[in-house]
C-alpha cells in the first residue's frame, strides 16, 4: 500500500519523444564526452578527436521557453549524466535546483529523470518525481534506472528502463544524493548526505544490506575499478574509501579542502580529487599503502566532475564556474587545453 | 435750399467716400507669399493666411497674393504644407512680401538657435533641445544631452559597463523610438550603448516627442520618440574642432569638416559633403569606493560619418556611411588576494557597427505641398562581450526602407501622408552555449490624415497595417489633436498603440554583470502598449508653463524579474502593468539673458511580478524615482561672451532589489520592499566665447554623492550573490571637465 501511495505520489509521467522540439537531430558517432550544463540546461558534446562541440538543448531556457518555472514539465538545473551500458542512451538527473553551491538545505523542487538518445540528442522520456534527485543511472545490465529522492526520509528508486514505471522504492538514509554501482555489478551505493552514511543495496534483491558510516555530508560513492568506492564528504572535507568486498571503510583521507568529486585512475594508480570552488584537482598516490597528496593540477574555476579516457591517459574535468572542460595529460598532470562548454557544467560521461 | 441740400449731400458723399477709402485702406493687409529655392522666386498657391487666435483667414491666389482684413490680433500666421509656418508681427504694414522656408521632412531641418523650446505647431507634444541648450552641459554624447531637460532622465544602467539608460514618462528608453534624422536608430542590439554612440558635437538639435508618435516612422514608439538631427553638410561649420578632458582622465576630440562644392551655374545642382569624426578614450583606473572594481570601464571609441547632399530643382538627396568602433574593459582591477589562482572578474565589450543611409526627396516645384520621399538604411552591428567567464555575442543585420508620399485633399486644410515600409531584422545572439536567433520581416503601409482649421485646431489621425512574419498582422492606430484655445494657450491630446519586439540580453545587459542565472520562463511575446496623454502649454511673453499627464498601459510587457538574487527571470507580463506620469514645467525669462527652468515630475509605474513562483503581485517598478525635480538657471553676458549654467536635479526614492546577502527569496507576496534614498545631483558650467574659440569649464555631481556599495560581494565575484547590475545611484563622484570649441570659416 505504502509503495503504491509513493508510486502515485511520484507522479511518474513519461512524456513523448518530442519534448525538445527545438533540438536539431545530431549524428554523434565519434568518441565523445557528454557534459551536462546545469545553468544552460544543455549537453555539450565534445568530439574527443577534434575537440569540436555540439550542443543538445534540453529545456525551456535553452529553446526560449515554453512553460512556467514551477510546472512539472520544465527542466531546471540538470545535474549528473550517465551512459547506458550499450552506449545508446543517456540518463540525466534533474534536481530542479542549483546544487553547485553545495547540497545542504531543504529543496522543494521536483526532480526528473531524463533519457536522451546519445546519438541524435533527442529526449526519449522525461519522468517527474516528487522530490529532487541528484542523478539517475542505468543499472549494470541496462534494464533499470536508479535514482534517489533528496528528502529527509530518503529513498532510492528503481525504474524499468524501457517503460519508466517504478519497480522498487528502497528506504535509505537522510537526504540521499548520488546513487552509483560497484564495479563488480553487485551493489548500489547511495550516499546519505543527512546521515553521514552510505547505504549498500543488493542490486538483485533491492535490499539495503549494510549502512556504512562515512564522513560529514557525503555526496557520492564514486566507483573505482580497483574494487573500492571513493566517497567524497563535502562538509567533512575528506574521502572515505570503501572496499566492496569487505563493505567497510578501509581508509579516510583528510583533504583540508572541500571535495567536488573523486576519481580513480587505474593506469597511474592515482586518486584524483577536485577542489570545489577552486581551480584545482589534487592527485594522490599510494605510499606505504596509504593515499598521500602528491600534487595539484590547475584546471578552471570550481573544478568538479572528473572522467578518464579508456586508456587512462587523458583526464577530463568540468569547471562549473569557468564554463569549460579541462583536458589533462594524466601522466604529466598538465592541462592540455580548456574546451568551452555551457554554464555551470557539472556531470560528464565519456562514450568511446 | 435745394442748392444747400445739394452741397450738403456732396459734402457728406465726399466725407463718406473719404472715410470709405481711409477705412478700406486701413482694414486690409495685402501681400504675396513666395518660395525661394535656389534663388528662384515662386508664388505659393493656396497658403493659409490668418490672424492668430481668430477665425479671420484667407488663402493665397494663383500669384501667391492675398488680402486679409485686419483683426484684433497683431500676429499674422502664414502656413502651408511642406513649409515652416511664419508668424509676423503686424502693426501698420499693408503690403507684405513673405518668403516661406521649405521644411520638407525629407529635406532638412530648420536650425534652431534659441534655447529649449516647444514646437508650437506640432500636435504632438514636442520639446526641442537646441544647439544652444546642448552647449549648456558637456554633452560629450547623446546620453549626456538631456541633463537640462525635465522630461528625460539619464542614469547608469549598472556599476560596471558604463552603459547609460534614459527614462521618459517613467519608462525605459527602449519604449522611446529613437531616430537619427527620422531613421529608427537606437534599437535592437544598439539599445545597450547606443546613447554613447552619437557624439554631442554631431548633434544639431534633438526633438523629444511625448506619447505615441507619428505612424510614419513605424510602430515602435510606445511612450515617445526622440529624433536627433545631425550637422548637415551645407549648414555646418567649415571646420569645427572640439576637445574635452575631465578629471577622470577621459579625453575626447571631435572634428567636423564641411564643404559645399562650387556650382558652375546657379541653375546646376548643388553638392556638399561633410565628415564628422570622433575619438575618445579613458584609460585611467578609477576605484573611488575601493571595491577593487573599475567604477567606470576603460574605453576607446572611434566614430565617423561621411555624408553627402545633392540638391537640385527637382530633387534633394542625402546619403552617407557611418562606422563605429567601441571597446571597453571593466570589472576587477586586481585579482582577489584570497584567491589561490589568478582568476579575475572582467567585463569587456567590443562593438563594430557599420551603416549606410540615404534620403531622397522628389520635389514638385509648382505644388510644394506635394512630396515623395524614400528613406533607406542598412546596419550591421556586431557586439562581443564577456561577463566573467560568461560570453555574450550578438550580431544584428537590419535593412529599413520607408516610402512616403504627401499631398492634400482639395486644399491645405486636408493633407495626408501615405506610404509603404519594409523592415528586415536578423539577430544572432549567443549567451554562453545557447544561441538565440530571430529573423523579422515586416512589410507595412501607413496613412496619416491631417485636418487643420486655421491655427485653431490641428488633428492628425494615423494608422498603420504591418505584416510581420513572426507575429502576424499589426494594426497601429494613433490620434493627435492640437487645440489653440487662445493665442497663448495650447491643449494637446494624444492616444495611440505601440508595438515592439524586445531584446532581453541587450536591454538587461547590466544585469548580466552578476552571478544571476538567466531563465526564460516562456516564449517572449512582442510588447504592446496603449498610450494616452494630455498636455497644456501656456505662453506668456518669452516664458511658458507646461503641464502634461500621460498614461501607458501594457497589453504585454517583457518582465525582467530580479527579485530573486540568484536569477534574472524573463517572462511575459501578467495582470496590471502601467505607468502614469505627470509633469509641470515652468520656463521663465525674468530678465534679458537670464533663463530659469523649474520642473517637477511624478512617476507612478507598476509591474505585476511572480510568475516564477506562480504568484501575482503588483509592485512599483524598480529604479524609477517617484519624484523628480529639475532646476536650471542660465545667464549670459551680452553677446554671450560669458555664459553660466547651473542644474540641480532631485531624484526621489526608488524601489530597488533586496541586496542583502542573507536574503532568501521564497515568496513575492511577502517579500520585503526596499527603497534607495533620494539624492541630488548638481551640475554647473561656465563658458567664455572668443571670436573663433569657445572654452568651457564645468562640473558634474558637484555634491559628490555616491552610492555606498553599488556592487554586491565585490570580493567574491564568482560567488552566488555577486551582483553589479543593481546600482541605483552615481558610482563615481564629482567630475570636473574642461573643453574647447574651435570654429573656422563660419558657414560656407
Amino acid at each position: 500500500m505504502k509503495k503504491s501511495i509513493i508510486s502515485l505520489a511520484l507522479m511518474a509521467i513519461i512524456l513523448s519523444c518530442s519534448t525538445n522540439d527545438m533540438q536539431p537531430l545530431l549524428n554523434i558517432t565519434t568518441p565523445s564526452a557528454y557534459v551536462i550544463n546545469g545553468e544552460s540546461t544543455t549537453i555539450s558534446v565534445i568530439d574527443l578527436a577534434t575537440y569540436n562541440t555540439n550542443t543538445i538543448k534540453l529545456g525551456s531556457t535553452a529553446s526560449g521557453g515554453h512553460s512556467s518555472h514551477n510546472s512539472s514539465d520544465e527542466i531546471v538545473f540538470p545535474h549528473h549524466i550517465y551512459l547506458s551500458p550499450d552506449g545508446t542512451k543517456l540518463s540525466i538527473g534533474v534536481p530542479g535546483v542549483d546544487l553547485t553551491e553545495g547540497h545542504s538545505g531543504t529543496h522543494e523542487t521536483q526532480g526528473k529523470i531524463l533519457i536522451v538518445d546519445a546519438k541524435t540528442g533527442q529526449i526519449l522520456s522525461k519522468t517527474s518525481l516528487e522530490k529532487p534527485n541528484h542523478n539517475s543511472i542505468f543499472s549494470p545490465d541496462g534494464k533499470e534506472i536508479w535514482t534517489t529522492l533528496m528528502q529527509h526520509d530518503g529513498k532510492t528508486l528503481v525504474f524499468d528502463a524501457q517503460t519508466m514505471t517504478l519497480k522498487n522504492t528502497i528506504s535509505v538514509g537522510n537526504d540521499p544524493a548520488e546513487v552509483t554501482f560497484s564495479a563488480n555489478g553487485k551493489y548500489a551505493f547511495t550516499a546519505n548526505g543527512g546521515s553521514n552514511s552510505v547505504s549498500v543495496i543488493d542490486i538483485q534483491t533491492k535490499k539495503v544490506i549494510k549502512t556504512i558510516t562515512v564522513g560529514a555530508e557525503p555526496v557520492g560513492a564514486w566507483t573505482g575499478v580497483d574494487g573500492n568506492m571513493y566517497v567524497d564528504n563535502e562538509v567533512g572535507q575528506s574521502v572515505s574509501i570503501i572496499n566492496i568486498d569487505k563493505l567497510e571503510v578501509t581508509e579516510t583521507i583528510d583533504l583540508g579542502f572541500t571535495p567536488g568529486y573523486v576519481a580513480y585512475n587505474q593506469a597511474l594508480n592515482e586518486m584524483w580529487v577536485s577542489n570545489a570552488g577552486q581551480s584545482f584537482v589534487y592527485y594522490f598516490v599510494k605510499e606505504n599503502n596509504k593515499w598521500k597528496k602528491a600534487g595539484s593540477i590547475q584546471t578552471g574555476l570550481d573544478a568538479h566532475a572528473i572522467a578518464f579516457s579508456n586508456d587512462w591517459k587523458t583526464g577530463y574535468v568540468t569547471n562549473q564556474k569557468n564554463l569549460t572542460v579541462s583536458i589533462i595529460d594524466a601522466a604529466n598532470h598538465k592541462k592540455i587545453k580548456d574546451i568551452q562548454v555551457g554554464q555551470k557544467p557539472n556531470g560528464i560521461v565519456i562514450k568511446n | 435750399m435745394t442748392n444747400q441740400l445739394q452741397q450738403a449731400f456732396n459734402w457728406l458723399l465726399t466725407v463718406l467716400l473719404f472715410l470709405t477709402i481711409r477705412i478700406g485702406f486701413g482694414q486690409n493687409v495685402n501681400g504675396v507669399v513666395l518660395d525661394k529655392t535656389n534663388s528662384k522666386e515662386e508664388p505659393i498657391i493656396g497658403a493659409t493666411v490668418n490672424w492668430l487666435g481668430t477665425k479671420v483667414a484667407t488663402t493665397t491666389d494663383l500669384e501667391g497674393k492675398f488680402t486679409i482684413a485686419r483683426a484684433k490680433s497683431k500676429k499674422l500666421v502664414i502656413s502651408f504644407v511642406g513649409y515652416k509656418s511664419d508668424t509676423l508681427d503686424i502693426s501698420n504694414e499693408t503690403d507684405l512680401r513673405v518668403y516661406l522656408q521649405s521644411e520638407n521632412q525629407l529635406q532638412e531641418v530648420v536650425v534652431r538657435s534659441s534655447s529649449t523650446s516647444m514646437d508650437r505647431l506640432s500636435p504632438i507634444h514636442t520639446e526641442i533641445i537646441t544647439s544652444k541648450a546642448l552647449a549648456k552641459a558637456a554633452c560629450c554624447n547623446l546620453s549626456e544631452s538631456f541633463e537640462t531637460n525635465a522630461s528625460v532622465s539619464v542614469s547608469y544602467a549598472d556599476a560596471v559597463t558604463g552603459a547609460k539608460q534614459i527614462q521618459l514618462l517613467g519608462l525605459a528608453g527602449t519604449y522611446v523610438q529613437t531616430n537619427v534624422e527620422n531613421i529608427p536608430s537606437i534599437r535592437g542590439l544598439a539599445t545597450t550603448f547606443g546613447l554613447n554612440y552619437i557624439p554631442g558635437t554631431w548633434i544639431q538639435s534633438i526633438d523629444i516627442g511625448k506619447g505615441a508618435g507619428s505612424v510614419v516612422n513605424g510602430y515602435e514608439s510606445m511612450t515617445g520618440q526622440i529624433n536627433v538631427e545631425l550637422q548637415k553638410p551645407d549648414l555646418a561649420e567649415k571646420v569645427y574642432l572640439n576637445t574635452y578632458v575631465n578629471s577622470l582622465g577621459r579625453g575626447e576630440i571631435n572634428l567636423n569638416l564641411a564643404h559645399i562644392f562650387k556650382q558652375k551655374q546657379e541653375s546646376k545642382p548643388k553638392w556638399s559633403v561633410a565628415l564628422l569624426s570622433h575619438g575618445s578614450t579613458m584609460q585611467t583606473t578609477i576605484d573611488k569606493n575601493n571595491d577593487n572594481f573599475y567604477d567606470l570601464p576603460k574605453y576607446t571609441q572611434a566614430n565617423f560619418i561621411n555624408r553627402w547632399k545633392y540638391e537640385s530643382d527637382k530633387m534633394v538627396a542625402q546619403f552617407g556611411v557611418k562606422y563605429l568602433y567601441d571597446t571597453r574593459l571593466g570589472g576587477q582591477i586586481n585579482k582577489n588576494p584570497l584567491s589561490l589562482d589568478n582568476l579575475i572578474y572582467r567585463f569587456s565589450n567590443t562593438t563594430n557597427r557599420a551603416e549606410f543611409f540615404s534620403k531622397t526627396a522628389k520635389l514638385y516645384q509648382s505644388k510644394p505641398y506635394r512630396g515623395l520621399g524614400l528613406i533607406l538604411n542598412g546596419v550591421t552591428h556586431d557586439s562581443q562581450s564577456q561577463f566573467g567567464f560568461r560570453p555574450y555575442n550578438g550580431k544584428q543585420n537590419t535593412l529599413y526602407g520607408n516610402l512616403i508620399y504627401q499631398d492634400i485633399f482639395g486644399n491645405t486644410n486636408h493633407s495626408y501622408k501615405a506610404g509603404l515600409s519594409f523592415l528586415y531584422d536578423k539577430y544572432d545572439e549567443k549567451f554562453a552555449d545557447l544561441t538565440y536567433q530571430r529573423e523579422e520581416i515586416v512589410k507595412g503601409g501607413f496613412f496619416e490624415y491631417t485636418y487643420k482649421h486655421l491655427e485653431k485646431l490641428t488633428a492628425v489621425a494615423g494608422t498603420r497595417l504591418d505584416f510581420h512574419n513572426l507575429y502576424g498582422t499589426i494594426f497601429t492606430p494613433r490620434l493627435h489633436v492640437l487645440y489653440n484655445a487662445t493665442e497663448n494657450t495650447a491643449l494637446r491630446l494624444s492616444a495611440g498603440k505601440g508595438f515592439r519586439t524586445a531584446n532581453p540580453f541587450a536591454e538587461y545587459f547590466g544585469n548580466l554583470v552578476s552571478s544571476r542565472t538567466v531563465r526564460f520562463l516562456e516564449t517572449i511575446n512582442p510588447e504592446i502598449s496603449w498610450n494616452y496623454g494630455v498636455s497644456l502649454t501656456k505662453t506668456f511673453g518669452k516664458s511658458n508653463l507646461i503641464i502634461d499627464l500621460y498614461h501607458t498601459r501594457f497589453q504585454n510587457q517583457l518582465i525582467g524579474d530580479t527579485e530573486h538574487p540568484n536569477f534574472l527571470y524573463f517572462y511575459n507580463s501578467q495582470g496590471n502593468n502601467y505607468a502614469n506620469s505627470a509633469q509641470i514645467e515652468l520656463n521663465l525669462v525674468p530678465a534679458p539673458r537670464l533663463e530659469l527652468k523649474v520642473a517637477y515630475r511624478y512617476s507612478d509605474v507598476w509591474q505585476t511580478l511572480g510568475k516564477s513562483l506562480n504568484q501575482e503581485i503588483t509592485v512599483r517598478k524598480m529604479f524609477v524615482p517617484r519624484d523628480r525635480v529639475l532646476l536650471n538657471v542660465g545667464y549670459a553676458l551680452p553677446y554671450d561672451k560669458w555664459k553660466f549654467d547651473v542644474t540641480l536635479q532631485y531624484n526621489g526614492q526608488r524601489r530597488i532589489p533586496n541586496l542583502s546577502t542573507t536574503y532568501v527569496h521564497t515568496s513575492y507576496e511577502s517579500m520585503p520592499i526596499q527603497y534607495a534614498p533620494a539624492f541630488v545631483n548638481l551640475n554647473a558650467q561656465v563658458s567664455r566665447a572668443f571670436r573663433r574659440w569657445d572654452i568651457y569649464l564645468g562640473g558634474e555631481n558637484l555634491t559628490n554623492f555616491r552610492q555606498k556599495d553599488p556592487i554586491v560581494t565585490p570580493d567574491n565575484p564568482f560567488g552566488s550573490r555577486f551582483d553589479a547590475g543593481s546600482a541605483w545611484g552615481p558610482v563615481v563622484g564629482r567630475v570636473i571637465y574642461f573643453g574647447t570649441r574651435y570654429k573656422l570659416g563660419g558657414r560656407i
